[in-house]
C-alpha cells in the first residue's frame, strides 16, 4: 500500500470510533496528511492556521431544525 | 555518486594545489599524524554542510571559521578554494573569501549537500557517537534510513495539531466561564434538567404574558424579561428595595475571588522559572545568531546539551508550545479577573439605586460601613480587569463581602410578593444564560470530538511507525550483529542489535548479551574500546542502507582503538557489506596499511601515501609512487641514512605481515622482544623455512624458489650491516641507502608473483596446508617447514 493510501486508511480506520467527526473534517486532514503534515514539522502560525480550518469544518453538515421549536 | 578527485588550495594543510586522485576507486591513505589526511575529510564536511566543520567550531576560529580552514600562511595574492569532481563529470568548488564567506558553484553543489554527513564521514572521535546518544537522537538519526521520517512529521504535526486546535478555540476558557453559569443554575434551578427548566420558563411566561402569540422559547425569554422589569417598575418603593438588594446578595464575588487566587496559584508555580528561562533563552539566541554561521554548537540554556541551527530551530518551537500552556492559564485568569470586574461595575451600580437609599443610610451608621461604601466608590472596576493583587482581593474580601451580606440578609425578610418577582427575574436571566450556554457547550464538545480524534489519529500513525520500522531495524540489527561476530569472533558479548523500547515512542536504543546477560546499553558493560568498534560497526550498517544512492563512505583513523587482531577484520567487513561503494580509509597506522595494501584488490582500490608534513608554505605533499619504497627513495638526496632507516622499517612491518601470512613459527622471545620483532629477525625464518617451503612454478612442476632466497639473504646482509648505520650512526651514504632500499624491494617483492602481481597468499588451497597466487606461479607449502 503506497504512503497516500495507507494515511488514507488510517483517516477511515480513526473516523469508525468517532461518528461525530464530519466528512469535511475527514477528507480536508486526508488532504492534510498527504501534503503539509508529512512535508517538515510546522511553525505554530501555521499549525494555527490549519487549526482554524478545521474548527470550522465541524461545522454542522445539515441545517438543524430549530431545536427550541415547540411541538 | 562517486569521487574523482577532491583538490585542495590553501585549505587547511593545502598549500599550492593538492589533489586526492581517487579516480573513482575505493582508496587506502596512510600518511603520519598531522602529514595532512583529514584536510580532504574537512573539505568533504565543509561541502556538505555549507561551511561548517564541527570540530573545527570554537571561540577562536571566527564566525565562518576563517581562522580555522584557510592555511595560515597562504599568500594574499592566492585564493582559497577546494574542487570536488564526481565520476559523472559534474565538480563541487568552493571558494572562500579571506572572512570566511564562500562562494559555491558548479552542478555537484546540490548532489554534494543532500549527503548525510552522519552516514558519510565517521572521524576518530566520532565512532562512538551512536552508542552515547540519547534514545531520542538514535531515532531522529535512523529515520531518513527507514524512510519514515515523512510519517514522523505526519504523527508529531498531528499532536501539535490538537494542542492547536485547543488553543486557537479558547476551549478552557469556554469551559470556565460555562463553569459560572453552572453554578448559577444550581442555585437557581437546583438540579432541573433543561427540559424541566424549559417548562417552568414557558409556564412563567404564560403567567406574565397571557396574551403572547409567541412561539419561539428565545423570543418568549425576551418578552417574560421585559415583562418582569415592567412589574418591578410597577411595584412599591419597598417591593424595589427588596428586589435590589436581592440582585446584590447574589453576587458571586466571592467564589471570584477564589477563582482568582486559584488561577495565580497556578501562575505563581510557573511564571517565575519561566520568565527566567525565557531571558537566558534569549540570551542564548543573541548568542546563537551571533555565531550560528560558524556553525558553533551553544549549549541550550534550558537543557544544557549543545545543539546545531535546526535543532535549535526545533527547540524554540518547544518552548512555544510550553508557553501555550501558560498562556492558556493566562487566559483563564484574565476572565476571572474579568468576572470580577463586571461584579464591581454592577455593585456600584446597584448601590447608587434610588431604591435602596433608604437602607444605605440606615447601614452608614453602622461603624466601619462609611469606609466600606467609601472603598466601593473608589473601586476603578476596568483596573481590576488586568491586575487583581493579593492585597485587592483582601480588600474585596474585606470591604465588600460585608455589604454583600447586609444585603442578603436585609432581603431575606422580604414580602412574599417582592421575594417572587425577584426569584423570577433571577430565573429569566439564569435561564437565558443557560440558553447560551448550550450553544457554547455543543461548541466545546465538537472541539473536544475533534482533538480526540486527531490524538487518536496520532496514536494510529506511531503504531505505522513502528510496525514499519521493525525490519528496517531488524535489517540494520542484523548487519551489526554481524559486522560484531567478524570483528570479535567468539567472544561472549553477543547478540548486539537495535532495540525499540517498548514504554516510548520516538526512541531507539541498543541491547547485547554480555557473558549471557542482557544488557540494555553497551555503556553498562562495554569498555571504550569494544564502544568504538561497535560504533564502527553501527556506522557502517547504517551505511550500507544507503547503497542505493551510492555514495562514498569516509572513515578517518577509525582503527586508533582497536587492537590489530580485530583491526584485522576489518577489510572482511568492507568487502563484504559496502562490496560496491567507494570508501576512502585514512590512516596513521602502518601496519594497518601495509595489511591492507596487500590483502585489498588493486583492480578496486588505490593506495596513496602522504609524505611528511613540513611546513604550511609547502603543504601536503603525495609520495610520488605507489609503493612504500618511495617514502624511503624521497629522502636519497638530502638524508640518505633517513631512506636507509626508512628501508628498514618498511621491512620490520611488511615483513612481519609476510611471516604471519605464511604462518612462519617464530621462537619465542622474553617480554617484550616477542611483540618487536624486525626485519632481521624475520628473515632468518623466512629464508630457513623458504627453502624448503617457497616455490616457483617451471613448466609443469614446482621447483624451489632460489632466485627469492638468495634476494632474500641480500637484504638480511645489508639490513644486518648499513641498517644500523642508517638508524644509529646517521652516517650512511646515498649509494648505500639506495642499495639497500632495492635490495629489501627486490626482496619483498618476491613475495608477489611476477605473472599475475598477486602475493604468494592470495589463493589459499585449503585442502593441501599451502597457499599460492591466484595463478598458480609460486607457492608456499606450510607443512614442508
Amino acid at each position: 500500500m503506497n504512503d497516500k493510501d495507507w494515511t488514507d486508511s488510517q483517516v477511515d480506520k480513526a473516523s469508525e470510533s468517532f461518528k461525530a467527526v464530519t466528512e469535511t473534517v475527514k477528507n480536508r486532514l486526508k488532504e492534510m496528511l498527504r501534503g503539509p503534515l508529512q512535508e517538515r514539522q510546522l511553525p505554530i502560525g501555521e499549525l494555527n492556521k490549519l487549526a482554524t480550518v478545521l474548527i470550522a469544518d465541524m461545522a454542522p453538515e445539515k441545517a438543524k431544525a430549530e431545536s427550541d421549536e415547540i411541538p | 555518486m562517486r569521487i574523482k578527485s577532491i583538490e585542495l588550495e590553501w585549505f587547511r594543510g593545502a598549500a599550492d594545489k593538492a589533489q586526492l586522485a581517487l579516480g573513482a576507486k575505493s582508496i587506502v591513505v596512510y600518511g603520519i599524524n598531522g602529514s595532512g589526511k583529514s584536510s580532504f575529510v574537512d573539505a568533504i564536511e565543509y561541502a556538505i554542510t555549507d561551511g561548517r566543520i564541527k570540530h573545527l567550531a570554537n571561540e577562536y576560529s571566527g564566525r565562518r571559521l576563517e581562522k580555522a580552514v584557510i592555511n595560515t600562511h597562504k599568500p594574499d595574492d592566492r585564493s582559497t578554494s577546494l574542487s570536488i569532481v564526481f565520476n559523472d563529470g559534474s565538480e563541487f568548488k568552493e571558494k572562500i573569501q579571506k572572512d570566511g564567506s564562500h562562494i559555491n558553484s558548479g552542478l555537484g553543489t546540490d548532489s554534494i549537500r543532500a549527503w548525510d554527513y552522519q552516514r558519510t564521514v565517521l572521524r576518530q572521535d566520532e565512532l562512538a557517537r551512536f552508542i552515547t546518544d540519547r534514545k531520542g537522537e538514535k531515532y531522529s538519526a535512523l529515520l531518513p534510513l527507514l524512510g519514515l521520517e515523512h510519517l514522523e512529521n505526519l504523527a508529531e504535526n498531528l499532536r501539535q495539531l490538537g494542542k492547536a486546535i485547543e488553543t486557537t478555540s479558547r476551549v478552557s476558557e469556554i469551559k470556565y466561564s460555562l463553569r459560572s453559569i453552572d453554578s448559577k443554575r444550581i442555585a437557581c434551578f437546583g438540579k432541573d434538567a433543561d427540559d424541566a427548566i424549559q417548562e417552568k420558563m414557558i409556564a412563567l411566561h404564560k403567567n406574565y404574558c397571557p396574551e403572547s402569540k409567541e412561539t419561539i422559547l428565545s423570543s418568549k425569554y425576551i418578552e417574560l424579561d421585559a415583562a418582569i422589569k415592567a412589574r418591578i417598575a410597577a411595584s412599591t418603593s419597598e417591593q424595589q428595595q427588596y428586589i435590589a438588594l436581592k440582585d446584590i446578595a447574589a453576587s458571586q464575588l466571592k467564589e471570584q475571588i477564589a477563582e482568582v487566587r486559584e488561577v495565580n496559584a497556578k501562575l505563581a508555580g510557573a511564571i517565575e522559572p519561566l520568565i527566567a528561562e525565557k531571558l537566558e533563552v534569549l540570551q542564548a539566541t543573541e548568542k546563537f545568531i551571533a555565531k550560528s554561521e560558524a556553525g558553533t554548537d551553544t549549549a541550550c540554556p534550558a537543557c544544557g546539551r549543545s545543539i546545531s541551527v535546526d535543532s535549535f530551530k526545533e527547540h524554540i518551537q518547544s518552548e512555544q508550545i510550553r508557553l501555550r500552556e501558560i498562556i492558556s492559564t493566562f487566559n483563564s485568569r484574565r476572565i476571572a479577573m474579568s468576572s470580577i470586574s463586571n461584579t464591581i461595575h454592577a455593585l456600584k451600580q446597584q448601590f447608587k439605586k434610588s431604591e435602596l437609599a433608604k437602607w444605605k443610610t440606615e447601614l452608614l451608621t453602622k461603624e466601619g460601613y462609611k469606609e466600606k461604601f467609601d472603598y466601593l466608590s473608589s473601586l476603578n472596576s476596568e483596573t481590576l480587569r488586568t491586575s487583581c493583587t493579593e492585597a485587592e482581593l483582601k480588600g474585596l474580601e474585606s470591604k465588600l463581602l460585608p455589604l454583600i451580606e447586609e444585603a442578603k440578609q436585609a432581603s431575606s425578610s422580604a414580602p412574599p410578593d417582592a421575594q417572587e418577582l425577584s426569584t423570577h427575574k433571577q430565573m429569566i436571566e439564569v435561564a437565558t444564560e443557560i440558553t447560551n450556554a448550550a450553544e457554547k457547550s455543543q461548541q466545546i464538545e465538537k472541539i473536544e470530538t475533534l482533538v480526540a480524534f486527531i490524538q487518536f489519529l496520532e496514536k494510529l500513525i506511531r503504531e505505522g511507525i513502528r510496525k514499519k520500522s521493525q525490519s528496517g531495524i531488524d535489517d540494520i540489527s542484523s548487519d551489526i550483529k554481524e559486522m560484531w561476530e567478524m570483528l570479535h569472533p567468539g567472544t561472549a558479548i553477543e547478540n548486539v542489535r537495535l532495540s525499540v523500547p517498548e514504554e516510548s515512542d520516538k526512541a531507539i536504543d541498543i541491547a547485547l548479551r554480555f557473558y549471557g546477560v542482557e544488557q540494555d546499553s553497551p555503556r553498562l558493560t562495554l569498555s571504550e574500546g569494544y564502544r568504538n568498534s561497535l560504533g564502527l560497526c553501527i556506522f557502517l550498517a547504517m551505511a550500507k542502507r544507503e547503497s542505493g544512492k551510492d555514495r562514498p563512505v569516509f572513515l578517518d583513523d577509525v582503527v586508533v582503538s582497536l587492537d590489530r587482531q580485530h583491526r584485522g577484520m576489518i577489510k572482511e567487513v568492507i568487502e563484504k557489506h559496502l562490496a560496491n561503494r567507494q570508501v576512502v580509509i585514512l590512516t596513521h597506522d602502518r601496519e594497518w596499511y601495509a595489511e591492507l595494501r596487500q590483502q585489498l584488490d588493486e583492480k578496486d582500490w588505490k593506495f596513496q601515501v602522504l609524505l611528511p608534513y613540513e611546513t604550511p608554505n609547502v603543504g601536503i605533499r603525495w609520495a610520488h609512487k605507489t609503493t612504500t619504497f618511495d617514502d624511503a627513495r624521497a629522502h636519497l638526496v638530502d638524508r640518505p641514512d633517513s631512506a636507509g632507516n626508512d628501508a628498514r622499517k618498511i621491512m620490520d612491518v611488511e615483513l612481519a605481515i609476510t611471516a604471519e601470512q605464511l604462518q612462519i613459527r617464530m621462537p619465542y622471545l622474553r617480554g617484550e622482544k616477542n611483540e618487536r620483532r624486525m626485519a632481521n629477525d624475520f628473515l632468518e625464518r623466512l629464508i630457513a623455512d623458504g627453502k624448503k617451503c617457497f616455490e616457483i612454478k617451471n613448466g609443469g612442476h614446482y621447483e624451489p624458489y632460489a632466485e627469492a632466497i638468495t634476494e632474500l639473504e641480500t637484504a638480511k646482509k645489508l639490513l644486518g650491516s648499513w641498517g644500523n648505520k642508517a638508524s644509529h650512526s646517521f652516517d650512511m651514504i646515498r649509494p648505500e641507502a639506495e642499495k639497500l632500499i632495492n635490495a629489501c624491494e627486490s626482496a619483498y617483492n618476491r613475495f608477489k608473483c611476477a605473472s599475475c602481481g598477486k602475493q604468494v597468499w592470495k589463493a589459499e588451497d585449503s585442502g593441501s596446508g599451502l597457499v599460492q597466487c591466484t595463478c598458480s606461479g609460486i607457492r608456499w607449502r606450510y607443512g614442508k617447514a
